[in-house]
């Protein structure tokens, strides 16, 4: 793991700079804010007089957009200035006291904490909470009120599904650990938060089912989290690609989701997830090559059509993996393995084509990923316009003009809609990828090239590892009941351990009482049967 | 890291130089040769091959619905050399396409190369080591020159190797041709030293022929078979389980023809020694359906009677044909081409120890015992 070495292992971990104890003169304190808030004009600051001499002097300050403006008018401008005047309390108790009196008694906001450290206040500052600052005590309240504009919730674009909840994660961390709660009601779900970044301080949850998940793995997790050390994160992304094992693979490690049902049935497998704050994309972690071929969907609906999908998209992964290499090994080298009738036919339509079939493959391959990448550039409407043009109209001319045989468009038509039947967008890619390689062995090397990348990819999949989990599982270690989910999915009544490959602590999942009641049902109306 | 980097990129380098790209020819640069005839110069010294293949052109011009009726549907160059093999380089030098042997469906035989025992040796050899060809290819000869039926060009499938499978794909309508390709016979010429039986081809003006066959015996035609020991020898050597039989049946003034149509032949064998001679008894249960008769008189064919006379007709007529193809192998040419020292050597080991060597005289002296038992299984439709 030179890759973790070179990131983590550097011993010159940066000394952990003490916070700036706050003083008991709010001046002092606000000039220390102030001068490190210098020229943030979207700061702040609000000097209150409470008191009925008005003589108590506090101070609030906030960032303008990232706070719930009516929060702060309704439960702490309000209830300091108008509301503690009705219930006031008699002067002896204020006395010394006034940060108790007011903490407990007066501010109406829901959540708030003290803290005696300015630097964590600021950091609270530039998160959306509201800090409350007295003269003459140095804890400072701290109010969270978060409420900056955020997009609502709404289906989840890149896994959608027919059958399903149709809510997809937000870019709001605390949305989506919401979302997760509410589909496990269940104290031993825990959402673990830290912040990393040295300049972003982007908040990242990690969740787990305490009682379920494999404690190596989260502390593997958990201690690689705890040791990047990087100014920002951004996206998920980020956290995949510094904590996974081998990023010399095309493959992912870690799965990512938008989907929050998909989450909560993998934490209840044993896996864990991160949230990341400011994405919706959330990551799962043990990930197996299994994993990435399984669709909310197949749970939901019975287990036939969900098995034939399964197959369905396992072979869609070959025929994206290797169908153009197996087009140039056959019209290259080994035409006696086609069909009589089918290698005249491909003779033929090849008559006259100026380019080898590699080539050919590789300029129409080329061409279908450029369609696809200018159609996720372009604007939506834009979009569609090159969809035709490029997929009709080049097609159409290519072949008219003879430039490429009509049998290769149909290669690289299949090839490119068997792509898009992997679930996952990551997984996709790495087939993609792979297929230019695959192209290039069987260019020079025919079918033995193809065996020989098959080989090569198979022993680097066997090798890697998620998270201490072969990436092969259960494949590699035959274990029956984990098969159930693979390539088939097993009615559910096969599914009542978790998978054993995730090492869990509480292995049972189901106990199977369906063949008993379903019987008793019968046995109850027989037995009124015969009384009638 | 960089030494495993090294590695991989010496090892990539290597493959690529050493092995790659050296047999790789694009497929529109082949041609796809269909069937091939081998005929003798006139001399006997020398080889006249004939390689016939389709014009992919023209396939692509029918495929995309033009028209071109110009065009030939497929060319047949002949050479002539001095063997077999380079036959086939020098035709390179007249032809823009590389040879492909891969896809080939027929190789037929002129008469004078299976006449010829060297010459039959050197070409069969040739054909076993050839690596292209296709143990599935059908060898077929023709009383004719092979080079005639391989330059016409027949209207009805202008491809002749496509034409010939595709007749031997319905061989067990009429059972008349063994269907025996490369495979069987040289196998067959593995395990009795040079005897096998190859189909025989014939070409009319417009259209080919596939019935009877030549019987080879130590690599040299030794007769040819007709339609009907054709199908005695394939009952015998359950080659086919069809086939079709006519018989008559007194009617009320003429004859009527009543065809038997074979749906299942069960051959089942015994061996037996008795007094120093080898009786070799076959039993043919022969299951099938009467499809025509006369009409009006269907109701007469529910009777038992007609049945029993039908089946006995049947039984007679195939032990007839099964008789003259025995008649033929053992008493005319005197080759086991039965399998009946197969069918001893299997079984009976201990007698085959006993005649294993001068197999070649006791085999004309074996008695072989045909029974044909028939069995009327449907009587046909009718509405």
């Amino acid at each position: 793991m030179g890759f973790f070495d070179k990131i983590f292992g550097k011993k010159e971990v940066r000394k952990k700079k003490d916070g700036m104890p706050s003083s008991p003169s709010l001046k002092q304190n606000l000039d220390y804010i102030k001068n490190k808030l210098k020229d943030c004009d979207d700061v702040i600051y609000r000097d209150i007089w409470v008191g009925e001499n008005q003589q108590y002097n506090l101070a609030i300050v906030f960032i303008d957009g990232l706070v719930d403006k009516d929060l702060i008018n309704d439960h702490v401008l309000h209830s300091l200035l108008l509301d503690s005047r009705q219930a006031n309390p008699s002067i002896e108790k204020i006395k010394g006291n006034l940060y108790e009196v007011i903490k407990k008694g007066t501010i109406t906001g829901g959540d708030i904490k003290e803290i005696t450290d300015l630097d964590k206040c600021i950091l609270s500052i530039l998160s959306g909470d509201t800090a409350l600052l007295f003269n003459g005590s140095p804890e400072i309240v701290i109010i969270s009120s978060k409420g900056w504009q955020m997009r609502s919730i709404s289906p989840p674009e890149a896994e959608t599904v027919v059958r399903g909840p149709r809510e997809g994660f937000t870019e709001t961390i605390r949305v989506n650990t919401a979302l997760v709660r509410r589909w496990i009601r269940d104290p031993n779900l825990k959402v673990k938060q830290i912040q990393i970044g040295e300049r972003t301080h982007t908040d990242v949850a990690v969740l787990y089912v305490e009682d379920i998940v494999d404690r190596n793995v989260l502390n593997k997790v958990m201690e690689r989290l705890k040791n990047i050390k990087i100014d920002g994160v951004f996206e998920s992304g980020y956290i995949e690609q510094l904590i996974e094992e081998d990023w010399h693979s095309p493959f992912p490690q870690i799965l990512n989701t938008e989907r929050p049902d998909k989450v909560a049935a993998s934490l209840l497998e044993g896996r864990l997830a991160i949230l990341t704050d400011n994405t919706p994309f959330a990551l799962i972690i043990p990930t197996t090559l299994a994993t990435l071929f399984q669709s909310s969907e197949d749970y939901y609906e019975r287990w036939m059509i969900s098995s034939l999908l399964r197959i369905l998209r396992f072979l869609a992964a070959i025929v994206a993996l290797i169908s153009p290499a197996v087009y140039i090994a056959f019209t290259a080298y080994h035409p006696g393995l086609i069909p009589t009738k089918l290698t005249l036919y491909v003779a033929a339509t090849r008559q006259g084509i100026p380019f080898p079939a590699f080539f050919e493959a590789l300029i129409m391959e080329a061409t279908f990923e450029l369609l696809r990448e200018a159609g996720v550039r372009l604007p939506v409407p834009i979009g569609q316009t090159i969809g035709i043009v490029g997929g009709l109209i080049i097609g159409q001319a290519a072949v008219q003009a003879g430039i490429v045989s009509p049998l290769m468009v149909i290669v690289v038509a299949v090839t490119a809609v068997a792509s898009f039947a992997i679930p996952n967008y990551s997984a996709a890619i790495a087939f993609r990828m792979l297929r230019f390689t695959f192209m290039i062995l069987a260019a020079v090397f025919g079918l033995y090239g193809i065996m020989l990348g098959f080989m090569i990819l198979l022993t680097h999949l066997v090798v890697l590892k998620s998270f201490g989990v072969p990436y092969l599982s259960p494949f590699v270690e035959i274990d029956i009941s984990d098969l159930a989910d693979t390539l088939i999915k097993a009615p559910i009544m096969y599914f009542k351990n978790r998978p054993e490959i995730l090492n869990t602590p509480d292995r049972r999942k189901m106990r199977d009482l369906r063949g008993e009641k379903i019987e008793s049902i019968e046995d109850d109306r027989r037995d009124g049967n015969d009384k009638k | 890291m960089k030494k495993k980097l090294k590695i991989v990129i010496l090892w990539v380098l290597i493959s690529m130089i050493l092995t790659g790209c050296w047999d790789k020819i694009e497929i529109e640069d082949r041609a796809f040769v269909m069937a091939i005839g081998i005929d003798l110069s006139s001399s006997n010294k020398r080889y006249v091959v004939t390689f016939q293949f389709p014009n992919a052109a023209q396939i692509a011009k029918g495929t995309s619905g033009g028209g071109g009726g110009s065009e030939k549907p497929s060319f047949a160059v002949s050479e002539v050399a001095d063997t077999i093999f380079s036959a086939s380089r020098h035709i390179s030098t007249r032809i823009d396409k590389a040879l492909y042997l891969g896809h080939t469906q027929a190789i037929i035989f002129g008469k004078d190369v299976v006449e010829n025992r060297d010459r039959f040796q050197e070409v069969l050899d040739s054909l076993d080591r050839s690596y292209e060809l296709s143990r599935k290819v059908y060898l077929l000869v023709t009383p004719q020159k092979a080079q005639d039926i391989l330059l016409k060009k027949y209207e009805m499938e202008p491809n002749t190797g496509a034409y010939i499978r595709d007749i031997f794909k319905h061989y067990n309508r009429t059972s008349i041709f063994p269907k025996i390709d490369y495979n069987k016979i040289t196998k067959s010429f593995h395990e009795t030293n040079g005897n096998a039986i190859i189909p025989k081809i014939i070409a009319g003006k417009n259209e080919i022929k596939i019935a009877g066959s030549a019987i080879i015996k130590d690599y040299k035609l030794a007769g040819w078979m007709e339609d009907d020991e054709n199908m005695g020898y394939m009952w015998l050597t359950e080659l086919v389980k069809g086939g079709d039989v006519t018989i008559t049946v007194p009617g009320d003034e003429e004859d009527i023809k009543v065809p038997f149509n074979i749906s299942n032949v069960i051959r089942r064998r015994s061996v037996k020694e008795k007094n120093g001679k080898i009786i070799y008894r076959v039993k043919l249960d022969v299951e099938g359906d009467v499809t025509e008769y006369t009409f009006e008189k269907h109701g007469e064919m529910m009777k038992g009677d007609l049945l029993n006379v039908i089946e006995r007709k049947t039984s007679d007529e195939i032990k007839k044909m099964t008789q003259k193809a025995i008649n033929r192998f053992q008493k005319e040419l005197k080759v086991d081409m039965l399998g009946i020292g197969d069918y001893i050597e299997k079984y009976h080991p201990s007698l085959w120890e006993k005649v294993r060597k001068d197999w070649g005289k006791i085999f004309p002296e074996v008695e072989i015992k045909v029974d044909v038992t028939s069995h009327v299984r449907r009587i046909g439709l009718f509405r």
